[in-house]
This record gives C-alpha cells, structure tokens and sequence, in this order.
C-alpha cells in the first residue's frame, strides 16, 4: 500500500431516518486514480451512502475522513468545495436554462467591474464548445434550452461537467440510466479519462457488466452493511450477485467481518 | 391628528362620568378615508356628551364582514346601533333583524331607503351633487361669460352608489345647459394615482378642459399634482370637490381649489346624539324643523322613517377658516343637548 | 431547421409581448381620437412607472419560484411613511432638512429601508421557516395595509416640499422625469438578470431548486434576496406614489397589485418560475398602461372600464399560452 492517506475513508458510518436504520456502520477506503463501482439491491443503502460523501445528508455516526483530514460536510456546497463532484440519478439540471448556463452552475466565469462580477458569457460558451468538442457530444446549440435536448444529450452534459471539473472524487449515481450503447461506451471512456487524472470515482450501478468493464474494485452493500468489498480481477459476476443477495459462496473478502462489528448506534436522531 | 387627540381625551373624560344609558354600537364602512375617521371621533365624542358609550366596528368596506358584525352585535343587546352601510341595501335584511329583536337603529350618512329605520340623519348626496352643480354654473360663467365650457368629472369607484348618487345630482342640475360638455371617469377604488392619471392623460386629450370636479378631495390633491406636472398655475384650470376633507381646505387656500361642497360631518353626528334619547326611549319624533349646530335642518317622516336632511355647504377661499367645516378639525365646543 | 431560423423564431417568440406592444400603440392611434400624440406616450410610460417598478420586485420573485402578494401594501406603507415624516399638510410633521435637497436621499433610503423591512419578514418566514409563501405574503398584503392605516389613523399627508417634489414635476428631453427613473430601473434590473451570477442563479433556483443546491449555489440566500428587492422595490414604487399624488393618502395604491401581476404575466414570467425576463415585464407594464390610458380618452361609461380591462388581460396571457403552442410546434 502506498504512504498516502486514501482519498476518501469512511469509518463505521450510520445513519438512522427515525427507527429505521439505513446504515448500520459502513467502512470502506476510495484511493486516488481508482474506480469503485458500489451494488446493491434497491434499498440497499446505496443512494444514503452517496449522499452522505456528497453532502445531502449528515451522518448518524461515524467519521468521514479526507486526506487524512476529518470531515463533517453541511451542504453540497461544501463537500463541493473539498473536491467532491457528484452526478446524480435524477439529473440535476435546470433545464429552464441554456447548456452554457448549465455547465457553469455555480461556476461561472465572471470579471469584476466597479466590484460588480459580469457573466463572461463567451468565454463560458468557448469553454463548454472545446468540452463537448472533446467527449464528441454534439449539441445544436449551446444557448438552446436544455427542455428542448433529448434525455441523452441532458446525461451527455452531466457527464461532461464532471470530466471537466473533476475535482479530486467523482461519485456517479447510475449515470448510463438513459443512455444508448454508443453513448454508455462513450461514458465509460470519460471515467478512463478522469481516471487518469489521478482523480478517484465512485459509480453506483445496478448493471453488472458495466462494473466488471470499468471498475478495479467493487463494494457490495446489503442491508446497510458493507457485504463484500473485493477486487475486479479477483472475483466473478457470480460471486458478486451472491453479495448483493446474501448468497453464502466463499471469498465474499474482508467486508463481511466488519459489517458486523459495529452496529449502528445513533448518536444523532435524523429526522429526515 | 391633533384634534384627533383632543377628541379622544374629551371622550375618555366625559365617559367618566356619563355612562349610565347604556353602550351604542358605531358600524363604521370603512377607516381608509378622512371623512369616515372623523365620523368616528365625531360620533363617540358627541354620543358620550349625551351620556352613552360607543363601540365601534369598522367593516373595512366589506358587506359580508358588515353583516356579521350586525349579527353579533344584536347578540349584545346595545341601546342602539348606528349604521353607515357599506352597501346601501345589502344591509338592509341585518338592520330588519336587530328591529325585530328590539335594538333601534339610526342610519348615519348614506340612506337606507329599502327597509324601515328608526332615525336617519343623512347630508343628501345626490343634494352634494346639486350644490356642485350650481357652483359649477356660477364659475363657469365668472370664467367664459356665459355657462359653457368642458368639465372633467372624476368619480370614486364606479361601483359605489356614494358617488354615482353625485354624479346624478350634478347631472340632473347640468341638464338645462347643452353648452357644458362633461367627461366623466371613475377613479378605482378611489385611488388617488389612478385620479392623478385620468387627469394628466385628458389634460392632453381635452386641452380645453375649463374645470375638473372631483367626487372626494384626496383625489383633488392627486388632480392637482397633475396639473402642476402639467405645468399649470393655481386658477388655470379650475377645480371643484366634495366632501370637505382637510386637505381640499388646504388647496383651496393654496387657491389650486375654488369649491369644496362639504358633507356637514359634524351636524350629521351631532344630530345622531341629539335624537338618541327619543331613539332608544321608542318616543316619537316629530317632523319639522331643526337647529343642528347652527344649520336650519329638515326632519321629514318618510316611508323609511324620520328622516333629518341636512344641508351641505359651499367652502369657498371667503369661508373657508370657519370652524364649523369638519375639514378644520376643531370639534363645536358648545355641548350637545338632547331635543326635548 | 437550420440554427439562423431557429434563432429568429426563438428572438420573435420570446419578444412577442413587444410586438403586441406595437400592434397596440397602432390600432389606438389609429382609432382612438387624440391618443397618436407624443404626450400620451409620455404619459403611458410615466403612469407606468409605480406599478412598473413594483413589478420588477415581484417578477423577481416569481422567477425564483416565490410568489408576493404583499407590495401593494408595502408600497402604500413607504408612501405613508414618506407623507407622514416630510409632507406639510394633514397628518404629515413636515420635517424639514438643511441643505432642502438632502431630503431626497433622505426619504428614498428611508422609504427603501421600509420595503425591504417587509421583504425580510417575507423572507424570514418563507426562506427559514419553510412556510408557503402564498400564505406569508397574503398575510403581510392584510397587516402592512392595516399599519398603514394604524399609522395614519386613516387620515392622510398633503404637500411635500418643493425639493421632493420635483421629481414629480421634471421633464428631461421633454419626458417626465419619473418616466426616466422606471426606464432607469427597468435597464439596471434587466442588466442584474441577465449579466450577473444574481441573475443567473434566480432563473436557476426557479427551474430546479434541488439542482442548484447540489451545485454548491446558495440557494436560500437567492430566494431571501429576491424577497428582500420586491420589498425594497415596492419601497421606492410607494416613494415614486407618495411624490406623484404629493403625499399619501391610507388607500393609495388599492387595486395596483391585480395591475403588476397582470403585467408580469402578460410580460411572460411563468407563474410556475424559472421563465421570464424584465424586458419582457415592461412591455406588459406598458401594455397594460396603454389600455388604461386609451380606456381613458375614449370616455368609456364607468361601469364598463373593469370589464374592458379584465377581458384585454385575459386576451392577453391568452395569447402569451397562445406563443407556447406555437414555439411547440415550430421548433
């Protein structure tokens, strides 16, 4: 292993919607340079976990700790800040604007004037043609309303916003939902891309083929609880799909263990 | 604001000691205009003079809120209830109600023709609208030698019998003189921008325009600013307006203002208090005629019952400091006394 | 259809409210006697400055997914204040300023703080405690009429001075100087959202509140201060009131709130948020002001005025769903 703290490690993560618990105590490590594709079953715990690093929600208990670094993220905005991009399922664009103001949600390119910031819009528009340009995604016109795009071109813009800005983590919650073969093929060469970059990612996906394509490690998560934590090249789609539905095949790895350590125990009540 | 205050104190003092009669409910229409506020003071003040206490219910000009209050009140069981309807008739099954239950009621300022009443003591609007007419005449005459010209008329909102019953009486008076063009339009609500706009838009599409009357003097003020915006002088184009509030005294010594009809708010309140006895007592009222604060008033028995007129008066720069025009705010000092 | 014709479809669709305009102005001219005259324009575009102005607050608003029912009221209780501090007659204390001229500033700033009061307690209510903001600003329409009249006590204030007034009666190049300042405000505003991050992410935050939030824009802050510009807007439009009719009266700007709503909707801002632009809003104003006025010179018996002009406003957001279908089927 290398000296360098991971990217990303969660220890003993929990998190409590009232009675229910939707995470009984999650521990896993995200390196730099490295996908991690994280199954489960719907209602798994998956879309908690997400929003947990991504800053939607607070965690129950347990530590986020970056770099070495503890973090306790607010907002979005924060987890923004420490370099954690995230694409969600349900897309988050506004789609009562243009592709340019899109791209540049929260970032735009702006020059002070008398100490009042002005859109650059041209040098946003330029920025936006050479990215789209770049991933080979063709769109009619950057200042059309994203309303008028069809659902891949929308999916085609979140990709591209991630692979522009980066960050240093990138989670993706089932980014290829609506998109074709070409354009998935297309999407899985864009996490190649930020990849090599030395930035780390995250996908969650329920296709197992797209894991086994892009990922070098995969995470299961059932029932809250991390059930198998294993290498790509070390495991078979069979062995993974007994993860994910609690089969009990050997060389389910280390995950299991600890995924009955630590029962979750609610430091602090949610009430979301 | 002033005589506001020393209306109030001289109510709290006298309250002190005369109380004994019994509580009058006050159904106010509305608190949104200078003539209705006064009415207020004027009201609990003079009523405490002849030994009641006042309650009052503002309605904020709605008839539904009226009513309630009506129905609520009769459940209190006051010695009367004094009325200025928000709406002349809708009112009038509610007033029907506290007869029948026993609580006499005296109609204040707009008329209740529909339903019998106990007392009405009214300034006659469509009479504001006759004074203004011969004014009119008169200063139209002084200016073009003969009774011609162009007038602007500028009603309050246009569905409210208060100013459609002056528009009728000016109409009616004006009649007999073709010569006189009238242009009439409603200010919303009685807005004061929307009566400053109708003037500022036929100050140009009617250059000619001799005189402007308007149905309330806070929409004189709005009417002046216009004409100032206009780049008129005082006298330019004349102006005339009813209801003698504050502020169309002030224009008329500013000389923006040659007429002001005024409502007689002072006598019409006093000749509340003058017949409460006799009201709440049952006794009759007898028709003839009567002094109320100096002006020589008519009690007529009409279908609707007694019914006191009186007359509004003509506010010119010659008699306009007089104290008797509610406009100066100071309250007659001479006490109230009850008719025998 | 090639991106040339796209983009003039788009550019007709979204100004066709100024198209409207012009239709307008035309069949007036044309048939309503004396209304083709330099002054009624200059009129219209002077009556249009209160409601105008308070328009742009409350298309603000709107466009960020809120909605206030309240600058009506918050405009009357900036004209109040103004008439009760500085005017001479009626109820005003006439306080008086040395050098005469610093009462302008003065009253402005005063009649500002006043409106943006307001829209802090809106946004205070809406924005922290979550509460609808149909309810909040309903509520606030009701008791900020009911401070102006608690504060008056229903009498009014007549004559402010001459160095206030004078905005309501200068010309500059021939036109009112009250129409200039709505002009001024409509190209300041439209020039904040269009050119600003401000801007931009109000139109965001109105199309996808959750998308902006999870981009790191501070999404509350925006609705806040939208909030917080329709009251400091209704502010100066009742500062602008208060010096037109030269002081206040308790009912002045009754009915104006149907007016700027009107105008917002006939301008092309969504009720629904996210969509629409000042320049647009302006052009309603003007719309709606061109009406008035013509209903003005024509001499229309009474009753009928609310009848014209409610059946022009329907025709008007008529038409503007009218444009939906179009763009729908056109691109």
């Amino acid at each position: 292993m290398s000296e360098n703290p991971p990217l990303l490690k969660l220890e003993a993560i929990s998190k409590n919607f009232g009675a229910i618990e939707a995470l009984k105590g999650v521990d896993m490590e995200i390196r730099a340079g490295e996908v991690v594709a994280l199954l489960g079953d719907n209602g798994a715990g998956k879309s908690t976990l997400v929003k947990i690093i991504s800053g939607g929600l607070r965690p129950s208990s347990g530590r986020i700790i970056m770099e070495g670094t503890p973090r306790d993220f607010a907002s979005p905005a924060e987890a923004k800040a420490a370099g954690i991009e995230t694409v969600y399922q349900d897309l988050s664009l506004c789609i009562n604007a243009d592709v340019v103001a899109n791209f540049f949600m929260g970032r735009e390119i702006t020059k002070r004037f008398f100490g009042i910031p002005i859109l650059q819009e041209r040098a946003m528009e330029a920025v936006v043609a050479k990215a789209l340009a770049d991933a080979g995604t063709r769109i009619p016109s950057l200042r059309t309303n994203v309303e008028h795009l069809s659902g891949g071109q929308r999916q085609a813009i979140e990709l591209n916003r991630f692979v522009h800005w980066g960050g240093k983590l990138v989670l993706l919650d089932e980014p290829f939902a609506a998109l074709g073969v070409e354009q998935t093929r297309r999407g899985l060469d864009m996490i190649r891309q930020v990849v090599a970059r030395g930035i780390g990612v995250v996908i969650i996906t329920h296709i197992m083929a797209q894991a086994f394509q892009v990922a070098d490690r995969i995470i299961v998560i059932r029932h809250g609880r991390v059930a198998g934590d294993v290498r790509t090249d070390e495991t078979t789609p069979e062995q993974v799909i007994d993860m994910i539905t609690g089969g009990t095949l050997s060389g389910a790895g280390k995950g299991r263990d600890q995924g009955n350590s630590s029962p979750a125990t609610g430091e602090r009540e949610s009430s979301q | 604001m002033f005589a506001g205050a020393v209306l109030a104190g001289a109510m709290l003092a006298s309250s002190a000691f005369a109380q004994d009669k019994g509580t009058i409910y006050y159904m106010v229409p509305t608190l949104l205009d200078e003539f209705q506020t006064e009415s207020v003071n004027a009201i609990e003040s003079f009523l405490a003079q002849v030994g009641y206490e006042t309650v009052t219910l503002n309605a904020d000009n709605k008839t539904d809120l009226q009513q309630s209050q009506m129905n609520d009140t009769i459940l209190l069981d006051p010695a009367a209830i004094v009325i200025a309807p928000v709406d002349f008739n809708a009112l009038a099954p509610a007033i029907e109600q506290a007869r029948e239950a026993g609580i006499p009621v005296m109609v204040f300022d707009r008329q209740v023709t529909s339903t019998k009443v106990d007392f009405t003591s009214v300034a006659g609007t469509v009479e504001i609208g006759h004074v203004a007419a011969a004014e009119i005449q008169r200063l139209l005459e002084e200016k073009n030698g003969s009774v011609s010209g162009k007038v602007l008329q500028v009603l309050g909102d246009p569905g409210d019998p208060y100013t459609l019953d002056i528009q009728k009486g000016f109409e009616e008076r004006m009649a007999d003189h073709p010569e006189v063009e009238i242009i009439s339009l409603p200010a919303m609500q009685w807005e004061a921008s929307n009566a400053g706009s109708i003037v500022a838009d036929q100050l140009l599409a009617n250059p000619d325009i001799d005189l402007i009357f308007v149905h309330a003097a806070h929409l004189a003020v709005a009417a002046v600013a216009s004409l100032e915006a206009a780049g008129k002088q005082p006298g330019d184009v004349l102006l005339v307006s009813s209801n003698g509030a504050p502020v169309g005294l002030d224009l008329i010594r500013q000389g923006w203002e040659q007429v002001e009809v005024e409502q007689p708010l002072y006598a019409q309140a006093a000749a509340i208090a003058m017949f409460a006895d006799k009201v709440v007592n049952g006794e009759e009222i007898k028709p003839g005629t009567y002094n109320v604060l100096g002006l020589e008033s008519e009690i007529t028995i009409e279908e609707w019952g007694p019914n006191l007129k009186i007359p509004g008066a003509a506010i010119t720069a010659e008699n306009v400091d007089e104290p008797r025009f509610w406009g100066n705010l100071t309250p007659p000092s001479d006490p109230i006394k009850p008719v025998e | 259809m090639t991106p040339a014709r796209r983009a003039t479809i788009e550019f007709l669709l979204d100004n066709l409210v100024w198209l409207m305009l012009i239709v307008v102005l035309i069949v007036f001219s044309l048939t309503v006697p004396r209304f083709f005259q330099f002054g009624i324009f200059a009129n219209i575009i002077e009556q249009s400055t209160f409601v105008g102005v308070m328009a742009i607050g409350l298309a603000i608003v709107i466009i960020s997914g809120n909605l206030d029912l309240s600058v009506e009221s918050t405009a009357a209780l900036a004209a109040m204040v103004t008439g009760l501090l500085f005017a001479t007659q009626g109820i005003g204390l006439g306080i008086a300023l040395e050098p005469a001229w610093l009462i302008l500033p003065v009253s402005l700033a005063i009649a500002m703080l006043v409106g943006a009061a307001v829209g802090m307690a809106n946004g205070f209510f809406v924005v922290r405690l979550g509460m609808s903001a149909f309810i909040v600003t309903l509520a606030s329409f009701i008791w900020v009429r009911g401070l102006v009249v608690a504060i008056s006590g229903g009498r009014s204030a007549q004559s402010l001075p001459a160095a206030i007034r004078v905005v309501g009666t200068a010309d500059i190049l021939g036109l009112p100087l009250l129409a200039w300042i709505s002009v001024g405000c409509f190209v300041l505003f439209s020039f904040i959202m269009a050119k600003t991050p401000f801007g931009r992410y109000v139109t965001l935050v109105g199309g996808n509140l959750e998308a902006t939030y999870r981009a790191g824009i501070n999404s509350n802050r925006i609705l806040f201060v939208s909030f917080v510009l329709a009251g400091l807007l209704a502010g100066v439009a009742g500062w602008l009131l208060a010096i037109r009719t030269s002081g206040a009266t308790a009912n002045l700007g009754v009915g104006m709130l149907f007016n700027a709503f009107a105008a917002v909707v006939i301008g092309g801002v969504s009720l629904k948020g996210g969509i629409g632009k000042l320049p647009g809003v302006y052009a309603g104003v003007l719309l709606l002001y061109s009406i008035h006025t013509a209903i003005n010179l024509m001499g229309l018996p009474a009753h009928y005025t609310q009848m014209i002009l409610g059946a022009l406003v329907l025709a008007a957001v008529l038409l503007d769903t009218l444009k939906l279908r179009l763009r729908e089927k056109l691109l």
